[in-house]
C-alpha cells in the first residue's frame, strides 16, 4: 500500500499498515455489514422526515399535520430554540471564554519552576532496593526483575546469570 | 401537610419530564461543546503547530526511553520493536518489558536484543500487569522522558519529536498523549471505530485541552516526564485502566497533561462484538474506578480544575442509568397502564431525533476533517458511521451500567492484570 509521506511506519514485510480486507470476512458477514449500514442510512434519512414535511405538497400534508401540529412539533421546536438552545450555547460560550481568559492570563507566564530530574535516590523510594542497586540495574542490557507481592521492585539480575523457573525456561 | 403532599405530587409529575429532557439534552449539549472546543483547539494550537508535513525542529535532544510492555506478544513483538528502533530521534533507547509471557515473546526479544545495541530487555520473572511493567521500565532507565506504547502498536517515526517539544516548552508538562489511529478496517465494527477514534476520542481530547484538563491520556501512546512519575508514585497497580489513573494522579499533582495530534500511533482494535464488549467494559469500569477513587477532590478547592471533568463523567454515568430506566418504563408501559406523566409514548424520536441526527453526523464530519491530515483515506469510513451514534450510545450505556457496580465491588488492592484482547481481522 502506498502511503502518504506524513506516515512513517516500518511494518513487517508481510503486513500492510492498514488491514482493509472486507473479503477476509465470511460472505454472510459482508452482506450483513452492507445491509446494516444501508438500514442505518435509511433510518438517518427517515429522521429527516419532519424537516422534509416543509414541502408537504410533495410528501404529504398529513406528516406535517402529525409531526408539527398534532404532536405540537412547531411549538416544541420554537420553545426549544427560545428556552433551551441558549443553555447549550452558554455552555459552549463558557468553554470559549474560559479558554481565552486563561490564554490571556497565563501567556508568557510560566507558573511552575523547572524541577530537577528524577534522582536514583528518589526513584529507589518506590522500590525495595537501594539507589546503588538501581544504578547497577540501569547499566544492564538484558535483565530479570523480581517483585514482592505488592508489585514493588525487589531485585534486578543480569539475564545471563539468571535461571528461569520451568514454565518460563529459555 | 397538604402543602407537603402537593410538593411531592409536583415532584412526581415533573421528575419523569426532567429525566426525559436530560436523556435528550445531555448528549446534544455535550456534542455542541465537543465540536466548539475541538474547533477552537484546532485553530488555536493545532492548525499551524501540529502540521505533519512540517515536522518541528529541536535544538536539544534529551534522552528518551521508548517503552513497550509485552505479555504474550509473539505475533507482534518483532514488528513493534523494529518499528520503534527506526524512530527518527538521535538520543533514545528502546526498553521491551516481557511481563512473564508464556509464549515465545522472551525468545524473540532476546534475539532482537542481541542484534540491536539500542534495545534493552527487561524480563519480569512473574506476570505483574502492565502498570508494574511500566513502572519497572521507568525505574530501570536513566532517561528523563518515557514514551510508552502497547506491544501491538506502531509508533510514527516522528512521534518522539512532536511530543518532546511540549516538555521542552514548559516545565509544567508531565505527560503528552498521542493520536491513536486504527489499522483494523475490514468489518463494520472496525470501520465504525475508525470514525469513533476521531469523532469521540480525538475531538473530546481537543475540547478537554481547550478547557485545560484531560479525563485520560491514551495509554497506547503517551510520553511522560520521569520526575512527574516519581512525584506521583508511578502507575497504580490496582487499576483496570492505568492510563486513566495516571492522568488523574498527574493532574491532581498540578502537572499539565497535553495532547499532540501529530504524534500518531497505529493500533489494532477488536472487530468482534465480544471483543469490543470486553474492551469497553474494562474502559467503563476503569473510568468508574477513577471517579470512585478521586471523589475526594470535591472537598479540596485547589483541585477545582478537575471538577468539571469529574462532573462530565458523572453526568454521562447518570445519563446511562436514566436511558436504561426510560427504556424499562417504555417496555413496562407496553403491558401495564402507567400514569400519563410517566408514560413513554415511543422510543422513536420526532423532531428531537432530527436534531440529534444532524448534530451527530456534523460532529463526526468535523472530527474526521480535523484528523484527516494525520490518517489515510479517513473519509471513506464516514459512510459506515451512520450507525455510530446509536451503537456508541448503546454500548456506552450498557458498559457504564455494568461497569460502575463492577468498579464499586472490586477490591481496592486487587491487581489489574493483562487481558488478551481481540485484535481484529488481519
Amino acid at each position: 500500500m502506498s502511503l502518504p509521506t506524513h506516515i512513517r511506519i516500518r511494518c513487517a514485510a508481510e503486513h500492510p499498515l492498514i488491514f482493509e480486507r472486507p473479503a477476509s470476512q465470511p460472505k454472510a458477514a459482508r452482506g450483513a455489514m452492507m445491509l446494516a449500514t444501508g438500514i442505518g442510512w435509511t433510518v438517518w434519512v427517515y429522521l429527516w422526515r419532519p424537516a422534509l414535511t416543509l414541502l408537504p405538497w410533495f410528501f404529504g400534508a398529513h406528516i406535517v399535520q402529525h409531526q408539527w401540529i398534532e404532536l405540537a412539533g412547531w411549538t416544541g421546536l420554537i420553545d426549544f430554540a427560545i428556552h433551551t438552545v441558549p443553555y447549550g450555547w452558554a455552555l459552549c460560550a463558557i468553554l470559549l471564554i474560559w479558554a481565552s481568559v486563561n490564554l490571556i492570563r497565563f501567556r508568557g507566564n510560566e507558573r511552575r519552576k523547572p524541577r530537577p530530574e528524577a534522582t536514583p535516590e528518589a526513584d529507589a523510594q518506590w522500590t525495595r532496593m537501594n539507589a546503588a542497586s538501581l544504578i547497577e540495574g540501569r547499566r544492564l542490557k538484558s535483565l530479570v526483575c523480581s517483585h514482592d507481592a505488592e508489585g514493588h521492585l525487589l531485585a534486578v539480575l543480569n539475564k545471563s546469570s539468571y535461571t528461569f523457573p520451568t514454565e518460563l525456561g529459555e | 401537610m397538604m402543602l407537603e403532599t402537593a410538593s411531592w405530587r409536583t415532584l412526581a409529575e415533573e421528575l419523569p419530564a426532567f429525566i426525559y429532557n436530560f436523556c435528550f439534552l445531555y448528549p446534544l449539549f455535550m456534542s455542541w461543546v465537543w465540536i466548539v472546543g475541538g474547533v477552537y483547539y484546532w485553530f488555536r494550537y493545532e492548525r499551524l503547530g501540529s502540521d505533519p508535513s512540517k515536522p518541528n525542529r529541536l535544538d536539544t535532544f534529551p534522552k528518551i526511553a521508548l517503552v513497550v510492555p509485552c505479555f504474550n506478544e509473539e505475533v507482534h513483538a518483532e514488528e513493534t520493536v523494529l518499528n520503534l528502533l527506526a524512530q527518527d530521534y538521535p538520543n533514545f533507547e528502546v526498553i521491551a518489558v516481557n511481563d512473564g509471557s508464556l509464549d515465545r515473546t522472551a525468545e524473540i526479544l532476546d534475539r532482537l536484543c542481541a542484534e540491536h545495541s539500542r534495545l534493552r530487555v527487561i524480563h519480569q520473572n512473574k506476570n505483574q500487569g502492565k502498570a508494574v511493567g511500566l513502572t519497572t521500565a521507568a525505574l530501570m532507565t536513566d532517561a528523563e522522558y518515557l514514551l510508552c506504547i502497547d506491544g501491538d502498536a506502531l509508533l510514527d517515526q516522528y512521534a518522539a519529536r512532536w511530543m518532546i517539544r511540549h516538555f521542552l516548552e514548559s516545565p509544567r508538562v508531565g505527560a503528552v498523549t498521542g493520536n491513536p489511529r486504527l489499522r483494523t478496517r475490514s468489518s463494520l465494527l472496525g470501520r465504525i471505530q475508525v470514525g469513533e477514534f476521531s469523532s469521540i476520542v480525538g475531538i473530546i481530547k481537543r475540547a478537554q485541552r481547550t478547557y485545560g484538563r484531560l479525563f485520560s491520556v491514551s495509554g497506547v501512546c503517551v510520553m511522560f516526564r520521569k520526575v512527574a512519575l516519581t512525584d506521583v508514585g508511578f502507575w497504580s497497580r490496582e487499576t483496570l485502566t492505568e492510563d486513566i489513573d495516571i492522568s488523574w494522579k498527574l493532574q491532581l499533582a498540578y502537572w499539565d497533561v497535553r495532547f499532540e495530534a501529530a504524534a500518531t500511533c497505529w493500533i489494532l482494535m477488536p472487530e468482534t462484538l465480544s471483543g469490543l464488549w470486553s474492551q469497553r467494559l474494562r474502559w467503563a469500569a476503569g473510568g468508574a474506578q477513577a471517579i470512585i477513587k478521586y471523589h475526594g477532590i470535591w472537598k479540596e478547592w485547589t483541585k477545582r480544575r478537575m471538577w468539571p471533568v469529574f462532573l462530565e463523567y458523572g453526568l454521562s454515568l447518570l445519563w446511562s442509568y436514566m436511558m436504561v430506566c426510560t427504556a424499562i418504563v417504555y417496555l413496562v408501559g407496553l403491558f401495564v397502564p402507567l400514569p400519563p406523566e410517566l408514560a413513554v409514548k415511543t422510543l422513536l424520536p420526532g423532531w428531537t431525533g432530527l436534531l440529534i441526527a444532524i448534530t451527530s453526523m456534523v460532529q463526526t464530519a468535523v472530527a474526521i476533517k480535523l484528523d484527516s491530515r494525520y490518517d489515510h483515506r479517513l473519509w471513506r469510513n464516514y459512510f459506515y458511521m451512520i450507525w455510530y451514534p446509536f451503537a456508541y450510545w448503546l454500548i456506552n450505556m450498557a458498559t457504564a451500567v455494568v461497569g460502575f457496580p463492577k468498579a464499586l465491588l472490586r477490591g481496592k488492592t486487587q491487581r489489574g492484570l493483562w487481558l488478551s484482547p481481540d485484535r481484529g481481522l488481519r
